[in-house]
């Protein structure tokens, strides 16, 4: 038990670390779900059968014997045993509430509100407690030290509570829940319907008053039940089943592969071939080359095909490349045929201006590579086009006629076939 | 950055020694850049020949005199790494980074340089083109040819992406490797191959079938490409009717083989090779252009001879993924087929890679006596990663035949193997690589699931984290660990899975009372029993860490599911959508690759057909993640959220009806725990035939799985068919059938109509519930529930009496009697 001591029999000496009432007592592996012990459930017991003591004194007694972390079992215990009308003799009963309503550092917090409403509106109750819970929960403000300071018995004796105005349990309600910031006590329609779980064995027949101590081993017993809640409405939730097993989903293993780590080349090495190669396909962008340095060109392509991503060429430079040096543009385009930005360069060679040197480079490239499907339809189209366009008489004659040379060799390669044409 | 330590005294010593045949600068202001390049070259070769102690040596003599530069910072991390096995690879990732970040200042400040010059340095460059060493030098060591861009940072991106290939940290690697890969073409052919399956691996790793197709499929059409354009090249060559009569000698042939380095005796070898060829070379210019072409096409065949070396080791290796990735898409005939194929190319070299596959096949097949002895012939089980591999898949294996228990022993075996290598210290990357730990655990921990072992499960799968945090089906799993303990009433709050009635007599004679208490039957013999040992088992695992797991299953799916429904907009086929880089690839692949095609479209058909079934297999997890989720939700008293997820559940396009008969189940409940009894009863009424009957929810074939996969007929252990598979030992995943479900119906809907007061209807349903599941508890609660609602004690007493799932506690001679 709590070795901490209350300094006065007053509420407000409640220690105010007491856990908040939604807590539940963390389990341990001796008393599951914080079951009370035999011994505590006859400490209460005894607690509750001094009727002739103030209750004040009584509240105070519980308040120093059980540990605030213990307080909330012990209540819901008290709470489940006094749904039993027949289990305490009313004088028990109501110190019983005085407990429940004086337990916890703000009453108004207290988690059993709800119980002590139901109690207080319980038509079926006997008057004397109906007014004695009254009295307790109309006095928010505890100026009511004046019923806690009588003993239980006095109280029934007195009889005044007679004169007690019973209040509505809406406004009883209402009067809690606007100053209380207490959890929702489960209040959904499964707990609404709860039932008691316990019943009287229906084999025995008749009951007798409450009297000791057959009583008392019975009390303690349900004091310890683990669950206080009552039956709710038993509400079957089928467990979601287990994903089958997918198949490939164990995992096999296999051997790895060994990737080793690479040696830069790159370092302090010396970067000029790229540029010379660089600089021979900027001038041939510009003009003719010299025959040497065609083959130059065409040389450290042949021997390094991949230089061609390195000579600084742009889908933009085609058309002058072309020009200039039909040769090496072919060259290059079949160098480039894998590189992702080909068909920007074949879209650039569709739709360039038509002339000798870029049907060259078509007509060259029909041989060496895989063309994209159109792309000779196209640029046959484009041909057509500007021959249709010239207006210079002389100059379409030529053009229809490199055109005709030009068809005439796709036709001899089987580039394309007579009948598409 | 930080400077390596200095090269101690001795060492600079033998690297002066080493220094000294090197020739002499040839002029003032290249002296330097020179004198680096050969060492860089000297240090190339010693790498080459695998002297890291020497290479160390010269690169911190480079890197005296070119301190701060980043490749050579690089190269130094490297050889370090190969000297001492790589002990610290986070560092060296690290070093990696900071190279990386070196070189593309430097290459930025170049740029900025080089547009403020306008062109002046091109023409500097070039002007020095005269005594620069001819590019052959670098055909020595083929890996290291570098493209005139020194700022490249193309080798620092692969080892980086290797050294996390090692770590398993495969996301990381595709996300580095993949810009590399998307421009691959500049890279020089070595690299690049090394790249294309180093992607490839990564891939596989990760199971992303389309990214390995693609990689494959660029590998044969670039390399097939590459021999067929050197041809195209030879023609157009020979086209070229250039007139070089007494042109002089091009540029590149005014190298004088004299000017190399005589230090590297290594190289001279191929030097003089190269000098040989560059003298015929030479000469055929001088003479004319007539043997141009020869010229070129002597070049080019010794091209092609030297890749032909290494193009049957390529061959072998491209088949050996293209099994693989078969495999991984299940497409087992194909890859029969293939395998053969490999088995053919590979006579003669070692063969544990092909019997191991051959092994997967079989196991895949469902030859399980055939896989265990082809797993079996392997010749090397002494390391431990081999034994660790070796029982691993005899796990598989035996999980496949239905033997768990043996099958968690191996899994368990394979595990101490692998973790043995993690003993090591310090802990070397090569090591690390090994370890297949995170894997054996996943099947571990799969295998104590089945063997309705969860606590040890979901210790399995937490060692499982590192390399399956990214997926779903990982989260679902673990998440299941949690949901059977709490079934088998190993959670705190296994209070909500009742299958008992506790039955409390208190009191004696005249006030002798009846507590009735649903409750868990597990609970109590966990508790009274070895219960610190399961207290201490659970320690994680709760009903919170449940619902987590299953939020990052959600999420990880939400993030597919968005993905694909990029796709799904595209087109209207999500196979065909992803097909498609495959099938522009294979567009360019036309004309002469036309034998390729055939197995290229039979890969995409695999692909297509694999990824319907992941996105099958992806329905399963989103439906069963949502319906635990859900269930969780219940179980945590969240009624909205479980709400809003069964609701989630329901809408779920194709779900099956199962699953919707939880999802209303679960809605049911929520609503009515929120108070909306009404729409509650809604849920459940589309189940009814009239006012008090319901109908079957669901069959029992909407929940198996079709044949996803034909297997091969030719299977010599008859294998059972998904429908006739044994009931697995663990009831939990048992599925509903649907006569219980049914039950489940009368008796929920019984409830909401006890709730709603109409208690006669209640007692109707509850009864027809009642009758259907005889031996359920919570069927009898409901049933005395009723009868307690109504004050019938007398009646409820022969229901508790009759159940099986009664326990009574107390003294029993009065209920007995």
């Amino acid at each position: 038990m709590s070795p901490k001591k209350d300094a006065g029999p007053s509420l407000s000496a409640a220690p105010a670390s007491a856990p908040a009432p939604a807590v539940a007592p963390k389990p341990s592996a001796f008393m599951p779900m914080g079951q009370m012990r035999r011994d505590e459930c006859f400490d209460l017991l005894k607690l509750l059968s001094g009727v002739s003591r103030p209750l004040e004194d009584v509240v105070a007694d519980f308040l120093a014997r059980v540990p605030p972390e213990r307080r909330l079992r012990f209540g819901s215990a008290i709470a489940f045993v006094l749904e039993d009308k027949m289990m305490f003799q009313p004088a028990e009963r109501l110190i019983a509430f005085a407990i429940l309503h004086q337990g916890y550092s703000s009453q108004l917090a207290t988690p059993f509100a709800s119980v002590l409403i139901n109690a207080a509106c319980d038509e079926t109750s006997e008057r004397s407690e109906q007014a004695f819970l009254h009295l307790l929960l109309s006095s928010a403000n505890r100026d009511n030290n004046e019923i806690l300071k009588q003993s239980a018995a006095d109280y029934l004796k007195e009889s005044f509570y007679a004169s007690q105005v019973l209040l509505p349990k809406e406004q009883l309600e209402r009067q809690y829940s606007c100053n209380a910031v207490q959890p929702k006590m489960h209040t959904s329609s499964c707990t609404a319907a709860t039932v008691r779980c316990v019943v009287p064995d229906p084999d025995i027949s008749q009951r007798v008053s409450p009297a000791k101590p057959n009583r008392d081993n019975v009390v303690a017993d349900l004091l310890q039940e683990t669950a206080h809640k009552g039956l709710s409405p038993p509400w079957i939730r089928p467990p979601p089943p287990r994903l089958e097993i997918l198949e490939g989903e164990l995992q096999w293993l296999n051997l790895d592969n060994k990737h080793e780590l690479l040696w830069d080349g790159s370092m302090c090495a010396d970067t000029s071939r790229g540029a010379a190669i660089r600089d021979l396909v900027g001038r041939a962008c510009k003009g003719p080359l010299a025959p040497a340095q065609q083959e130059q060109v065409v040389l450290d392509l042949a021997k390094d095909w991949k230089l061609v991503y390195h000579c600084a060429m742009t889908p933009e430079k085609l058309p002058d490349l072309v020009e200039h040096n039909p040769l090496i543009a072919v060259d290059v385009l079949s160098k480039l045929i894998n590189s992702p930005d080909i068909d920007s360069y074949f879209d650039i060679l569709v739709s360039m201006e038509m002339s000798l040197h870029s049907m060259e480079v078509v007509n060259r490239l029909t041989t060496a590579v895989d063309l994209p499907p159109g792309f000779i339809q196209d640029y046959i189209s484009n041909c057509i086009r500007s021959c249709q366009n010239i207006k210079d008489k002389y100059m379409q004659n030529r053009l229809v006629r490199l055109v005709c040379v030009f068809l005439q060799s796709l036709i001899r390669n089987k580039i394309i076939n007579a009948i598409l044409v | 950055m930080d400077p390596p330590p200095p090269p101690p005294a001795a060492a600079a010593g033998t690297a002066k020694e080493t220094k000294e045949p090197l020739p002499p600068p040839q002029a003032e202001e290249d002296g330097l850049m020179s004198l680096t390049a050969a060492m860089a070259r000297e240090a190339a070769v010693h790498f080459q020949s695998r002297r890291y102690g020497e290479c160390v040596e010269v690169l911190r003599q480079i890197w005296s005199k070119k301190s701060g530069d980043p490749k050579v910072l690089h190269n130094m991390a490297i050889t370090e790494s190969f000297l001492d096995g790589c002990s610290d690879p986070n560092k060296l990732l690290e070093i990696l980074d900071k190279a990386k970040k070196g070189s593309e200042d430097l290459a930025s400040t170049s740029r900025e340089k080089a547009e403020s010059l306008n062109g002046v340095g091109i023409n500097a460059s070039s002007g020095s083109r005269g005594n620069t060493i001819p590019p052959q030098t670098s055909g020595a060591t083929n890996a290291m040819t570098a493209y005139g861009d020194e700022f490249d940072t193309t080798i620092i991106t692969f080892n980086t992406a290797a050294v996390l290939y090692y770590l398993h940290d495969y996301s990381l690697a595709l996300s580095v490797l993949e810009p590399l890969y998307k421009n691959i073409e500049p890279i020089d052919e070595t690299t690049a191959l090394r790249v294309c399956f180093l992607l490839l691996d990564i891939a596989l790793a990760l199971q992303d079938a389309t990214k390995a197709a693609e990689i494959i499929q660029y590998l044969e059409k670039s390399f097939g490409v590459a021999n067929m354009t050197s041809q195209n090249d030879n023609a157009s060559v020979a086209q070229l009717k250039v007139p070089a009569k007494g042109s002089t000698a091009p540029d590149v042939c005014s190298a004088d083989p004299n000017a190399l380095p005589t230090g590297c005796e290594n190289l001279v070898g191929n030097l003089s090779d190269d000098t040989l060829e560059f003298e015929t070379l030479y000469s055929t210019l001088d003479s004319g252009n007539q043997n141009l072409s020869r010229s070129i096409l002597n070049d080019f065949s010794r091209i092609s001879a030297d890749l032909a070396a290494t193009a049957a080791d390529l061959k072998v290796r491209l088949q050996i993924y293209k099994v693989r990735l078969l495999l991984l898409t299940r497409n087992l005939k194909v890859a029969k087929r293939e395998l053969k194929v490999l088995m053919n190319m590979a006579r003669g070299r070692d063969s544990s890679t092909e019997l191991l596959l051959k092994s997967q096949l079989e196991y895949a097949r469902g030859n399980y006596r055939k896989a265990v002895k082809l797993l079996s012939t392997q010749n090397n089980r002494t390391e431990p990663a081999m034994l660790a591999m070796f029982y691993n898949n005899l796990g598989c294996i035996l999980h496949q035949q239905k033997s768990n228990h043996t099958s968690v022993w191996f899994f368990s075996k394979s595990l101490r193997y692998s973790l043995s290598l993690r003993s090591e210290k310090p802990l070397k990357l090569p090591a690390i690589s090994q370890d297949k730990s995170c894997l054996i655990s996943y099947n571990c921990g799969i295998q104590h699931l089945m063997c309705g072992k969860p606590l040890l499960a979901a210790r399995c799968f937490h060692e499982a984290i590192p390399l399956f945090y990214n997926q779903s089906l990982f989260w679902l799993r673990f998440a299941e660990c949690g949901l059977f303990a709490l079934e088998k009433g190993l959670l705190s709050s296994s209070s909500v899975c009742i299958d008992e009635i506790d039955l409390h007599v208190v009191g004696s004679g005249k006030w002798r009372h009846l507590v009735v208490n649903p409750v868990n039957s597990r609970v109590e013999d966990i508790m009274s029993g070895n219960g610190m040992s399961a207290a201490g088992n659970k320690s994680f695992l709760s009903l919170r860490f449940v619902r987590q797991c299953l939020l990052n299953a959600q999420l990880l799916l939400g993030y597919s599911e968005q993905n694909n429904q990029v796709f799904m907009s595209d087109t209207e086929d999500p196979s065909e959508a992803k097909g498609q880089g495959l099938k522009s690839a294979q567009a360019n692949a036309n004309g002469d690759q036309k034998g390729m095609t055939g197995f290229n479209i039979t890969l995409q058909n695999s692909i297509a057909s694999y990824e319907e079934i992941c996105r099958k297999e992806n329905l399963e997890i989103k439906q069963a993640v949502l319906a635990d989720l859900a269930f969780v939700e219940l179980c945590l008293e969240n009624p909205s959220r479980a709400l809003s997820v069964a609701k989630l559940l329901q809408q779920l396009p194709d779900c099956s009806r199962m699953y919707v008969f939880l999802s209303r189940v679960y809605c049911a409940e929520a609503l009515c725990v929120l108070k909306r009894p009404d729409e509650a009863a809604e849920e459940l009424s589309v189940y009814m035939t009239d006012v008090n009957n319901f109908e079957v929810p669901f069959v029992i074939e909407n929940f198996e799985k079709g044949g996803l996969v034909d297997k091969d007929s030719d299977c010599e252990d008859s294998v059972a068919p998904a429908a006739m598979k044994p009931i697995p030992e663990a009831q939990h995943s048992v599925c509903h059938k649907p006569e219980e479900a049914l039950g489940v119906l009368y008796i929920d809907q019984g409830m909401l109509s006890a709730m709603q007061g109409d208690i006669e209807r209640a007692t109707y349903l509850v009864d027809r519930g009642f009758a259907l599941l005889p031996n359920d508890a919570r069927a009898t609660l409901a049933a005395v529930y009723l009868d307690l609602v109504q004050g019938k004690t007398q009646e409820a007493l022969p229901k508790l009496r009759q159940c099986k799932n009664v326990r009574f506690r107390g003294d029993s001679v009065a209920v007995s009697s």
